[in-house]
C-alpha cells in the first residue's frame, strides 16, 4: 500500500500529512451538459478543487485513473452511464489502485444504488444536486476516506451497507480478484486463517494487516466458503491437513 | 387449524370466481330444479328424495358464489345421496361434473382423488353394475341424461369425469401462463418507465437545479434568454413525464426511448463552455436512439446468450493481450435478460482485440466496456496509441485532430459500414475533455472508439 502513493508526477495530493494543497478531480458523466455544469460548480466549491479533466465515457475515466500522468485525486462518476455503470468504473479502478478516491453522483434515488456502490469500493454516493454533500465527500475522498452520511436518510449506525476507505476497499477487491474461480485461498485469506490459528483475536489481526475488523470477517467468510468449512476451526483444520500454512 | 382451512378455502373461492362460471352453474342448478319438479309432479320421485335433491341444488347454487366450497358440498352430498340410493335427476350429473371441473382448477391432486372417489361410489351404487361372478365381467344399464342423451354403460360417465377434471386443470394452467406473461410484461413496462424517468426527467431536473445553483452562487439575476432556456428544460422534463405516464398506462407507442428525438431545451450558452458538443441549435436534441441505461435492474440473475457469448470472447481477448504485455481489462455489463447471440457484435469485439494488439501501446493498457442494454449494445474502447512506435497510424481521418487518432484500418471501417446498415454508429474520436492533447510523458495519446449497435428483434 505504501508504494502506491509515491508515483505521483508532482506529489500534489497529501499522503496522510493533513489536508492536500490542491485536489485534482476527474469527472465522468454521459450527459455533456451535466458534465459542464458539474465541473463549473465543483471548481467553485473550494479553492483547492481543480478540475483536471472531464469525459463522457466510463472507459475513458478508468483509463485515465489508471494512467500515471492523468490520475486525479478524486473521480466523480455518474452512476448510470451509457457504456458502463459507475459502480463498474469504480470497481475497475479500485481493484488496481487505492489512491484515487471515487465519489458517485446520481440524479436517481441514491438508495437504489447504495448496496452496489458500497461493494464496488466507492467512498461516497451523493445526489447530483446535493452540492454541499458532494464537496464534503470530495474532500474526504481525496484523503482516501469514506463518507457515510451524505445524501441518504440512512442512519450510519443502523448496520446497513457502509462505504469503506479507499485503502481498505482496495485490499478487499484486489484480494477478491486473486485466483478467481479456482477455489484457492488468496494470500490475505490464508494470512487471516493462519493468524487465527496462531491464537490472535480479530482485532489483533485487523491491526496487524492494517484493515478494519469487518474486512477480516469478509476474508474469513470467503475462506470458509472456498474451503467448504462450517466453522473457523474446521477451516483451520482443513488448511493444516492440506499444508496450506 | 379449522380457521386456517377456512381461510384457504375462502382464498381458493376468490381465485376461482368467474362470471362465466356463475352463469353456467346457475343454468345447471335451474335444470336440476326443473327436472326434479317435473319428476315430483309426475309422481315418479318421492318427496323425501326430492327434498334431498333440492339440498344438492342449493349446494350447486352456492358454487356460483363460493365455487370451491360449493363444489366440495356438491360432491360430498352427491356421494352421500348415491350411497343412500336416493332417486336423483339425471341433470345432477352435470352439477357434479361442474364441481369436479372447479376442483380440478383449484386443487389438482385433491380433485383427482375426489373425482375417483365420487366415480367409484356412483359406479357401485347408481351405475347399475352387477358383478357376474361366472363370467367375471361387468354389466351395466343405460343412462339417459335429461331424457335426450343416452349413455350406455359407465364408460361415457368415466370419460365425462376425466374430461371435466382435465378441463379444469387445463384452464388453470392456461390462466397461470397468461398471468405469468402479464406479470413479465408489467415488470418490463415498469423497468422501461423507471429507465425513462431516469434518463430524461431526472437528468433534466438535476441539470435545471445545477444551473439555478450556479446563478445563485454567482449572485446573478438570470436574463430573459436564460429564463426562457431554463423554462424549456423544465417544459422538456414535463413533456417526458407525460410520455412516461403514457408508457405506465400501457400506451407504449410513443415511448420516450423509442422516438429518439425529444422536444427540448437549448442547453447551450454557459453550459457549453467546456466544449460540450452543441447540437441543440435547432431546438431539438438528437439523443442516442437506443440507450442501454443502467438504472438498477432487478431480477436479471443469469446472463443472456449475448452476454455469455461476449464474455467468452472477452476472456480470451484479455488473455491474448495480457500475453502481449498489455495491462487492460474488458467490462461486460448486462441489463437485458433475453438478448440473443449476435455475430456482428461478436465479430467487432474480436476485431477490436486485434486492433489493440496491432496499434496500441502495451504500456498504456486499454479499457474496453460493453454495455448490453434493452435495445442496443454500447461499446467503448480506450487505449494509448503510440505515435512514436506506430507513425503509420497517425490520423488519416480528416475529421479528427491530427495526432489524436489512428487509422480506422480496413477491419474496423468494414464493421462501421455494417453497423451503419443496422442503424448504429461506430466512431473513433478524440475524447471531449479539457485535456485532450497527447500525454507527452508517455509518448502516447488517448485513442477512443465508441459504438452503438442496435439489437435485432
Amino acid at each position: 500500500m505504501d508504494g502506491i502513493r509515491d508515483d505521483r508526477p508532482d506529489g500534489s495530493a497529501s499522503d496522510g500529512g493533513g489536508a492536500p494543497a490542491r485536489i485534482r478531480i476527474g469527472i465522468v458523466d454521459n450527459d455533456p451538459y451535466a458534465v459542464a455544469v458539474l465541473s463549473t460548480m465543483i471548481a467553485r466549491m473550494d479553492a483547492r478543487f481543480e478540475c483536471l479533466w472531464t469525459c463522457e465515457l466510463g472507459a475513458v475515466a478508468i483509463s485515465r485513473c489508471l494512467n500515471r500522468a492523468r490520475r486525479p485525486d478524486v473521480l466523480v462518476t455518474d452512476m448510470s452511464m451509457n457504456d458502463v455503470p459507475g459502480t463498474e468504473v469504480c470497481r475497475a479502478i479500485r481493484v488496481k489502485r487505492a489512491d484515487v478516491g471515487v465519489v458517485g453522483v446520481t440524479s436517481y434515488a441514491v438508495d437504489s444504488f447504495m448496496d452496489e456502490a458500497t461493494r464496488c469500493g466507492m467512498q461516497a454516493l451523493v445526489g447530483k444536486t446535493d452540492l454541499a454533500g458532494l464537496a464534503v465527500a470530495i474532500r474526504r475522498a481525496a484523503q482516501g476516506l469514506a463518507t457515510n452520511d451524505a445524501g441518504t436518510d440512512a442512519d450510519p449506525a443502523s448496520g446497513g451497507p457502509r462505504f469503506l476507505d479507499a485503502a481498505e476497499a482496495h485490499t478487499l477487491l484486489e484480494d477478491a480478484a486473486y485466483d478467481v474461480g479456482h477455489g484457492a485461498l488468496s494470500p490475505k485469506e490464508r494470512d487471516v486463517l493462519r493468524l487465527y490459528a496462531d491464537g490472535l483475536t480479530t482485532r489483533e489481526i485487523a491491526d496487524r494487516l492494517g484493515v478494519g475488523t469487518p474486512t477480516i470477517a469478509t476474508f474469513e467468510r470467503r475462506a470458509l466458503a472456498k474451503l467448504g468449512a462450517r466453522s473457523r476451526a474446521q477451516a483451520i483444520s482443513i488448511c493444516v491437513r492440506r499444508h496450506v500454512f | 387449524m379449522t380457521v386456517e382451512w377456512f381461510e384457504r378455502l375462502t382464498d381458493a373461492d376468490r381465485r376461482t370466481d368467474n362470471a362465466w362460471l356463475l352463469t353456467a352453474v346457475l343454468v345447471v342448478a335451474l335444470v336440476c330444479a326443473g327436472e326434479t319438479l317435473a319428476a315430483l309432479a309426475s309422481g315418479t320421485m318421492p318427496v323425501v328424495d326430492a327434498t334431498c335433491v333440492f339440498a344438492v341444488v342449493a349446494a350447486t347454487m352456492l358454487m356460483a358464489f363460493r365455487p370451491v366450497t360449493g363444489a366440495l358440498a356438491v360432491t360430498a352430498s352427491w356421494i352421500a345421496l348415491s350411497v343412500a340410493a336416493v332417486d336423483m335427476p339425471s341433470a345432477m350429473l352435470l352439477s357434479v361434473l361442474t364441481a369436479i371441473g372447479i376442483l380440478g382448477y383449484a386443487y389438482r391432486r385433491a380433485a383427482t382423488a375426489i373425482a375417483v372417489a365420487a366415480l367409484g361410489v356412483w359406479i357401485c351404487t347408481q351405475g347399475g353394475i352387477s358383478w357376474i361372478s361366472s363370467s367375471g365381467t361387468f354389466d351395466s344399464n343405460d343412462h339417459v341424461l335429461l331424457g335426450v342423451v343416452a349413455m350406455s354403460g359407465v364408460a361415457p360417465v368415466v370419460v365425462l369425469f376425466s374430461g371435466f377434471l382435465l378441463g379444469g386443470m387445463a384452464v388453470r394452467w392456461n390462466h397461470e401462463r397468461h398471468s405469468e406473461r402479464m406479470e413479465l410484461a408489467y415488470r418490463r413496462q415498469r423497468a422501461r418507465a423507471a429507465q425513462d424517468i431516469h434518463d430524461y426527467v431526472s437528468n433534466d431536473l438535476a441539470y435545471l437545479i445545477l444551473r439555478l445553483d450556479k446563478d445563485i452562487a454567482d449572485g446573478k439575476r438570470p436574463g430573459a434568454d436564460e429564463l426562457r432556456e431554463l423554462r424549456d428544460v423544465a417544459a422538456g422534463a414535463l413533456d417526458r413525464t407525460h410520455q412516461v405516464i403514457r408508457v405506465i398506462e400501457g400506451d407504449a407507442r410513443r415511448s420516450p426511448s423509442s422516438d429518439g428525438v425529444w422536444p427540448a431545451a437549448d442547453h447551450d450558452g454557459q453550459a457549453s463552455v467546456h466544449g460540450a458538443a452543441s447540437d441543440r441549435a435547432d431546438g431539438t436534441v438528437a439523443m442516442p436512439a437506443m440507450r442501454p441505461s443502467f438504472v438498477p435492474s432487478h431480477g436479471i440473475d443469469a446472463d443472456c446468450p449475448l452476454a455469455a457469448q461476449l464474455r467468452a470472447i472477452a476472456r480470451s481477448g484479455d488473455h491474448r493481450l495480457a500475453e502481449l504485455g498489455f495491462d487492460g481489462q474488458t467490462i461486460v455489463t448486462n441489463v437485458n435478460d433475453d438478448a440473443a447471440q449476435d455475430a456482428l457484435v461478436a465479430g467487432l469485439l474480436e476485431e477490436l482485440y486485434g486492433n489493440v494488439a496491432k496499434h496500441a501501446d502495451p504500456a498504456g493498457g486499454y479499457v474496453l466496456t460493453i454495455g448490453i442494454g434493452r435495445d442496443a449494445v454500447q461499446i467503448a474502447l480506450v487505449d494509448m496509441a503510440s505515435i512514436a512506435a506506430d507513425p503509420n497510424h497517425v490520423s488519416s481521418d480528416k475529421d479528427l485532430p491530427s495526432g489524436v487518432s489512428r487509422s480506422l484500418g480496413t477491419g474496423i471501417a468494414r464493421y462501421r459500414t455494417r453497423i451503419a446498415e443496422r442503424g448504429g454508429t461506430l466512431n473513433v474520436s478524440a475524447p471531449v475533455s479539457r485535456i485532450d492533447a497527447p500525454t507527452h510523458e508517455t509518448g502516447a495519446c488517448e485513442w477512443t472508439l465508441v459504438g452503438m449497435i442496435p439489437l435485432i428483434g
